[in-house]
């Protein structure tokens, strides 16, 4: 598999990408020049600076260096997506995969659940739970997660059904293994594969979805950063110092788009199809 | 040998299934419902002595993957009755049937697709030993080396991956599996459809040395009448859900009695010029199981066929020698 | 004897894939003669497949023919430009697949598919294609063919499927038809009729079959010739009579006794030993070396092609003394 995904360069250099950031994030107080302004001290004097050798990036309406506070800001991000998308998987998957595999009364309980989460628009009912839980980071997690899982649940399901129809489980049954084994030992691993598949799409998404929650204001708070409410105070001050909102930006950008090019990469190579013959 | 399809003395009869019917209800139509029902199986019936190979014949759509499954009761059967050393595993409540699996299994005809593939050839040759009894992890090990060397695979391949093997290799795999609680009884399913004919022969050599080492009794299913006749003690040809005839290896094939036993025989393809025979080319193709003709249901493809034919359903009689056929003539 | 309809010489196709280079194609040899059906058989992965594509120019991605020549009526097909190869498929050279309804496109009817296959290859009109489409589905001997013009791929048995096919085939007067298993996937009853149909129809329309088996039996029964195909080459070919049943080359002889016959239950099927190369890194000399009981020193050079009877060749060591006498 791994030699598959080598040849996708553009897939490659998303993963690559994704790990520097990741480990920009992890060494973030040893690599930011500024660590003290990235949590918050001020810096008045050099307020809204253009980039310079001094600040890399500029400096944000408190002087603060916005390099410093990028890299700070990169954990929460980072962390909603991957966390929220584990919390995902964690709670969807497994609960599809029973529905698909049981069918029944089962089946119809939980699917019925799932539809109810999803004809929410994602982003509302996000909006929702945060804005009754209250702001802050955990929240916004939490709500995330809520609106997340029901798409792993259908996908599990789609795919538990078709494979409760294949040979190998009708040989685990013949040789009398009992369903629930029967579900974790062949169910849930042949599941696991589109899933992670949609996952590696989705911590992109996830987040963009916690950027923009923490951009109307009910993620991280200030003084803490979180390229979200970095973008909130940039918008005001677009016209004098537009480095302040461009590069948060970018980095939104530059780690969405890695995470949709790596998870495309990735669909390629366990779709049957598009794989080269041997 | 034993020549017939039924036996006198019932110690030697392994399995023995009655009026064995299956039938599979299906609702069709998005706007009008309707119900359609699909007869795989009618009311067979048929024997299968210890020991020996009954081998089952018919083409798609007639029932014969059904009836291996059905047998084994994977597959709840809508009435009949299915012996294994006089016990009807039909009746047994679902509880204990899991301990009846340990006598019957199967080896099905796509070894591709019986294996698990994310589960390494410890997991599947092993998963009938953790699920039926309590041997640990070092004993489960032991005894799947000790499967794997008499299917003749290595004790080396133990964590390798199925997709890492040939289709003969993995349905060695399948044959292990399939030995691991030592059953008496084996369906298998087309086991050799998937492969190359030099493999074929690889595996049919193997199964018939199992069957002499560990006695092993087997309803040997599959399309291709040449396979089957090398390989069958008895054979029963299928029809529409229907045993239509039953006798013999030898008596089936130098005295088939029912037109279509006679036409299926001319069509084989026979590599020797000698056998080859003027062909019986049948008309039409097989009917569908939810719409079967009446009376007979090979009637309207038959050149025999009489009024009484398409009216009256005939039943299976014995002609004499344990050689049973289902038709008026 | 009469000028072969197609000639494939010496024709050497590689594949690129994660593991390297296969050589699917490692110098086949054969000819299709007039009004013959040619069987061309082996087992999984000898390249039978692949030959009736090269044929077609239909390789599938990745594949490359490195070395060759196919020659039908007079004509190099290598290297000719898709346009040409295009005005050749369907009017000249024709095929069928195993899985009946894989020519057959289900949003449209049969009648439907057969007039487009005629558009493309001819011109006629409305009345004429629709007259000749009738006519061609009764010559594959199907019931009431201005019915089944109407009827949809969806409603027709694997049997009538693959009799459609056969039409669309022949349509625009092929002179080759080239089988590729065409009836594996059939019941036997329905696969001797589709046999005895295209026996009748190499006579009544005069076109060249190759016909792309594993079955050994099927062949015998079928056709005039064969060529038995091991690890992308020919290793035997003759008429069948001989090949079958005075083979020389020790594969095809392995073959046959793998094969179960009628009059021989319980003598025990011989299996050949080893398993068929992967055509990753073919070696220098016999591809069977490994798995033959004749093995000799010589065979690590490539064995050439000796005759063994009258229009009988086998690739092997064991015969090259014979032509010398």
């Amino acid at each position: 598999m791994w030699r598959a995904l080598r040849r996708d360069r553009l897939a490659l250099i998303s993963l690559f990408i994704i790990l520097a950031i990741v480990l920009a994030a992890m060494l973030a107080p040893w690599l930011a020049p500024y660590p003290k302004q990235a949590r918050g001290a001020s810096n008045l004097s050099e307020r809204l600076s253009p980039p310079s050798r001094t600040h890399l990036l500029g400096t944000d309406d408190i002087g603060r260096d916005i390099l410093s506070r990028m890299l700070y800001g990169s954990r929460p991000s980072l962390s909603i997506g991957f966390l929220v998308v584990g919390m995902a998987i964690t709670i969807g998957m497994p609960l599809g995969a029973i529905a698909g595999f049981f069918g029944g009364w089962m089946d119809q309980t939980i699917m019925r659940i799932t539809d109810v989460f999803l004809s929410f628009p994602a982003l509302l009912l996000a909006i929702a739970i945060s804005a009754a839980l209250g702001p802050g980071l955990r929240n916004v997690m939490i709500a995330i997660g809520l609106t997340w899982w029901p798409w792993y649940t259908r996908l599990a399901r789609a795919q538990a059904v078709s494979l409760r129809e294949q040979t190998f489980v009708e040989a685990a049954r013949a040789i009398g293994v009992r369903n629930m084994t029967i579900v974790r030992q062949h169910i849930l691993p042949n599941v696991l594969t589109p899933c992670l598949v949609q996952a590696t799409t989705d911590v992109g998404s996830a987040i963009l979805m916690g950027t923009a929650l923490s951009f109307i204001g009910l993620g991280v708070q200030l003084p803490h950063a979180d390229w979200g409410n970095m973008l909130t105070v940039a918008r005001m001050y677009f016209a004098e110092a537009p480095w302040f909102a461009i590069f948060p930006g970018l980095a939104i950008l530059i780690v969405a788009m890695s995470f949709n090019l790596l998870g495309d990469g990735v669909r390629d190579v366990f779709d049957p199809r598009t794989r080269r013959r041997g | 040998m034993n020549q017939s399809g039924r036996t006198d003395e019932p110690e030697d009869t392994h399995v023995r299934v009655r009026d064995l019917t299956k039938h599979f209800v299906q609702s069709v139509g998005l706007i009008r419902r309707r119900t359609r029902v699909v007869r795989a199986l009618e009311g067979v019936s048929l024997d299968v002595d210890r020991n020996r190979t009954l081998g089952v014949v018919g083409e798609s759509g007639c029932g014969k993957t059904t009836l291996g499954r059905c047998i084994l009761r994977l597959v709840e059967p809508t009435a009949g009755e299915v012996y294994f050393d006089g016990v009807d595993i039909l009746k047994v409540p679902l509880g204990q049937l899991r301990a009846h699996r340990r006598d019957m299994q199967i080896v099905f005809q796509n070894p591709y697709l019986s294996l698990d593939p994310r589960m390494s050839v410890l997991g599947i040759v092993g998963q009938p030993l953790h699920t039926h009894t309590s041997m640990d992890h070092g004993q489960v090990r032991d005894r799947v080396v000790e499967l794997l060397e008499r299917v003749g695979l290595a004790a080396d391949h133990l964590y390798r991956y199925p997709h890492e093997f040939s289709g003969g290799q993995m349905q060695r795999i399948a044959i292990a599996r399939a030995l691991a609680l030592e059953p008496r009884f084996l369906v298998l399913d087309e086991p050799t459809a998937a492969l190359d004919v030099s493999v074929q022969a690889q595996i049919m050599t193997l199964f018939s040395e199992l069957q002499r080492e560990l006695e092993l009794t087997y309803l040997f299913i599959s399309h291709n009448l040449t396979l089957v006749h090398y390989v069958s003690d008895t054979i029963a040809v299928i029809y529409l859900g229907k045993v239509i005839e039953l006798g013999g290896a030898a008596q089936i094939f130098d005295n088939p009695l029912h037109p279509y036993t006679e036409a299926l025989l001319s069509s084989t393809p026979a590599l020797d010029p000698d056998l080859r025979q003027r062909r019986i080319i049948l008309s039409g193709g097989v009917p569908d199981p939810a719409n079967p003709p009446s009376g007979c249901a090979f009637h309207p493809r038959c050149a025999k066929a009489t009024d009484d034919c398409s009216r009256v359903e005939p039943h299976l009689v014995d002609v004499g020698g344990g050689h049973l056929v289902s038709c008026h003539l | 004897m009469d000028q072969p309809v197609i000639t494939v010489r010496d024709l050497h196709l590689h594949f690129r894939t994660y593991a390297g280079v296969v050589h699917a194609l490692n110098g086949i040899d054969l000819e299709v003669y007039e009004q013959e059906i040619l069987g061309l058989v082996g087992e999984t992965g000898c390249g039978k497949s692949m030959t009736g594509l090269s044929i077609l120019g239909l390789i599938p991605q990745g594949g490359e023919i490195v070395s060759g020549d196919i020659i039908f009526k007079g004509e190099e097909l290598l290297g000719k430009p898709e346009s040409y190869m295009q005005n050749v498929r369907g009017r000249r050279i024709a095929m069928i697949f195993q899985d009946p309804g894989a020519s057959l496109n289900p949003l449209f009817t049969v009648g439907q598919q057969i007039e487009m296959v005629m558009q493309r290859h001819q011109r006629a009109s409305k009345q004429e294609m629709r007259e000749r489409a009738v006519e061609m589905l009764g010559m594959v001997e199907l019931p009431d063919p201005p019915r089944i013009l109407r009827t949809y791929p969806h409603e027709l048995s694997g049997g009538m499927k693959q009799r459609v096919s056969i039409a669309m085939a022949l349509s625009c007067g092929a002179e080759l038809l080239i089988a590729d298993e065409a009836t594996t996937d059939l019941d036997v009853t329905v696969q001797a009729q589709i046999l005895d149909l295209l026996h009748r129809l190499r006579d009544t329309q005069g076109v060249a079959i190759l016909m792309i088996t594993h079955d050994l039996a099927v062949v015998a029964e079928t056709c005039q010739r064969v060529a038995v195909l091991y690890a992308g080459q020919v290793v035997e070919d003759g008429p069948v009579d001989q090949v079958l049943y005075d083979s020389k080359h020790p594969y095809t002889q392995g073959l046959l006794q793998a094969s179960p016959r009628r009059d021989a239950k319980g003598k025990p099927l011989r299996a050949i030993a080893g398993t068929v190369p992967s055509g990753l890194a073919p070696p220098e000399g016999c591809s069977f070396r490994p798995r033959c009981s004749y093995a000799m020193e010589i065979c690590a050079q490539p064995p050439p092609r000796s005759s063994v009877g009258p229009l009988h060749t086998a690739v092997c060591f064991l015969y090259v003394n014979q032509e010398s006498k």
